[in-house]
């Protein structure tokens, strides 16, 4: 039996918008250092899963844990500031600040810096080096003066990606890295999201569309099937799965 | 040089006032229309105050003491309220307050108003007046200057965009929005002591609907999170209609040509520029 504990424990969790059951008593456990990935049909509850531990979508039953503490009171800058990371579905970055802006509002709150930071040339060395850093890292040093609305879809995501490498964190909730990345650029964030896992210790759900991207990424996969949890698995249990052939493949018995 | 020196007081009182605008409607996306409220709270609260005998220096902190508790009622609001029915809670608030200075006449004068009130001994002309005026206002410019570039600045930029977003990298939006609110609030207020300073008359149409029109306008125009926009802008606003002085128009007419050029200012503005300064949609 697995003896590491739950970094982030779900229990009986139900969400409804107006008479609608979007999650409807879904209980999951994530541990620390894993990699799930979170699949199901569209309109299932993937994203609104993410939103919930995240803290943006109000609950109507069931419980949330993050390393032990129930996190249900807590407001979304709370979870954040207790180390749950986020990238989103739609646009990750703040198109009308620059892409250096958008690495040091994240970078500011990340690294503790103090409000008037900028009007002290330390401080202002040390972000330069960490916006360098970062925008290399990804290839996105030539655009840091620009503004990141002029960014590719894929450039947006990889420099979301850089982001979200400066979180001191633990769980990172990542909605669908590739969509609107073109295939070539999908290999590079592959590299980023292995990096976050083995190199920076995050743990990470991915909620993916991509499965031949997700599953060679993920340790263990949960399929959700009209807001409830069908099954979860590895990814070579979870391909032989009939009815998830069904939704993906469209096959039939 | 009467006319000049006016003229340069009014621009550094809007300016002043359309700092806060600038930071709540056109930085962050909180349309917060309460403006008017402390900017005439703030000049009543320091009168009526005077009017007891109390000096300067106690009628300030109880003028700013008033400010500071009908901001808390906005930030309060703006807590509890969905984004639009804030908007039109302080909207509402423009009206109920002019009905309470229209009702309490034994503090306010209600409709007649108080006349009389002399400035303070080291702005006693209004040569110096206007000057001192402009020394607040460079420094009120200063002072958004350093807001923008601080990382209450930037959270507020981006909070236009997308509030998930700032709150998912551990910055509350609520508590940015309050602050901003708060330094509106508290603009406002200083416009509103030094326009009474120049005016030395005090009516309920000191500030009120007109004041709004005028500072949205600046707030508009100057869309971008820049300084010199937002003084551009304020010199434009506040100089152009001052063009029709010249015309040989009876002086009816002159107040609403203004509002009319306000109006269409807007209307111009919002057209053209609507997508950049409202990134969500928004439906009042």
């Amino acid at each position: 039996m697995d003896k590491k504990e739950d970094l982030i424990a779900i229990e009986n969790l139900s969400v409804k918008f107006g008479k609608q059951m979007v999650l409807d008593n879904v209980s999951l456990g994530i541990k620390t250092g894993e990699v799930v990935g979170l699949i199901g049909p569209n309109g299932c509850g993937k994203t609104t899963l993410l939103n919930a531990i995240s803290g943006f979508v109000p609950i109507e039953a069931g419980t949330i844990s993050f390393s032990g503490r129930d996190i249900m009171a807590l407001a979304p800058d709370q979870r954040a500031v207790l180390g749950i990371g986020r990238s989103f579905q739609h646009a990750g970055v703040f198109k009308e600040l620059s892409v250096a802006d958008n690495i040091i509002i994240g970078a500011e709150k990340a690294e503790k810096f103090p409000w008037w930071w900028m009007f002290v040339r330390l401080y202002r060395k040390k972000m330069d080096k960490i916006v360098n850093d970062t925008l290399e890292n990804v290839g996105l040093s030539a655009h840091k003066n620009s503004l990141a609305g002029v960014l590719s879809g894929g450039q947006i995501r990889l420099l979301e990606l850089a982001r979200l490498q400066l979180f001191k964190g633990r769980l990172l909730l990542i909605d669908e890295p590739t969509a609107g990345v073109a295939p070539a650029l999908r290999q590079q964030l592959a590299k980023t999201i292995k990096k976050l896992n083995q190199e920076y210790g995050f743990t990470i759900i991915i909620v993916e569309h991509d499965l031949k991207f997700l599953f060679n990424l993920v340790d263990r996969v949960v399929v959700l099937v009209d807001g409830q949890k069908h099954i979860e698995g590895s990814p070579e249990e979870i391909q032989k799965d009939k009815r998830l052939q069904e939704i993906y493949f469209g096959n039939s018995d | 040089m009467g006319y000049l020196f006016t003229q340069l007081a009014r621009f550094s009182e809007t300016a002043i006032m359309s700092m806060g605008a600038h930071l709540t409607i056109a930085v962050s996306g909180i349309f917060f229309l309460g403006i008017p409220v402390t900017f005439s709270l703030a000049a009543y609260a320091m009168v009526i105050a005077q009017n007891f005998g109390v000096s300067l220096a106690v009628a300030l902190i109880i003028s700013f003491s008033a400010v500071l508790i009908a901001s808390l009622i906005f930030v309060s609001a703006y807590l509890k309220l969905s984004a639009d029915s804030f908007t039109v809670f302080t909207l509402a608030s423009i009206l109920a307050f002019d009905a309470a200075v229209k009702s309490w006449d034994s503090l306010t004068g209600g409709v007649l108003g108080i006349a009389g009130i002399t400035r303070p001994a080291f702005v006693g002309t209004l040569v110096k007046l206007a000057l001192f005026q402009f020394c607040l206002a460079i420094i009120a410019f200063m002072l958004e200057q350093v807001i923008l570039k601080t990382h209450f600045g930037r959270a507020l930029q981006a909070m236009k965009e997308n509030e998930h977003l700032v709150e998912s990298l551990g910055v509350s939006s609520r508590r940015i929005g309050s602050a901003a609110i708060i330094i509106s609030s508290f603009m406002a207020a200083i416009a509103g002591i030094i326009a009474i300073w120049r005016l030395q008359f005090l009516d309920p149409s000191f500030g009120g609907l007109m004041i709004l029109i005028e500072v949205v306008t600046i707030a508009i125009v100057a869309a971008k999170p820049k300084v010199r926009w937002l003084a551009f802008s304020t010199l434009v606003i506040v100089l152009l209609p001052e063009g029709l002085r010249f015309l040989n128009l009876p002086s009816t007419m002159v107040g609403h040509l203004r509002s009319l050029f306000y109006a269409l200012i807007l209307l111009v503005m919002i057209k053209n520029i609507s997508e950049k300064l409202l990134a969500k949609k928004r439906f009042i």
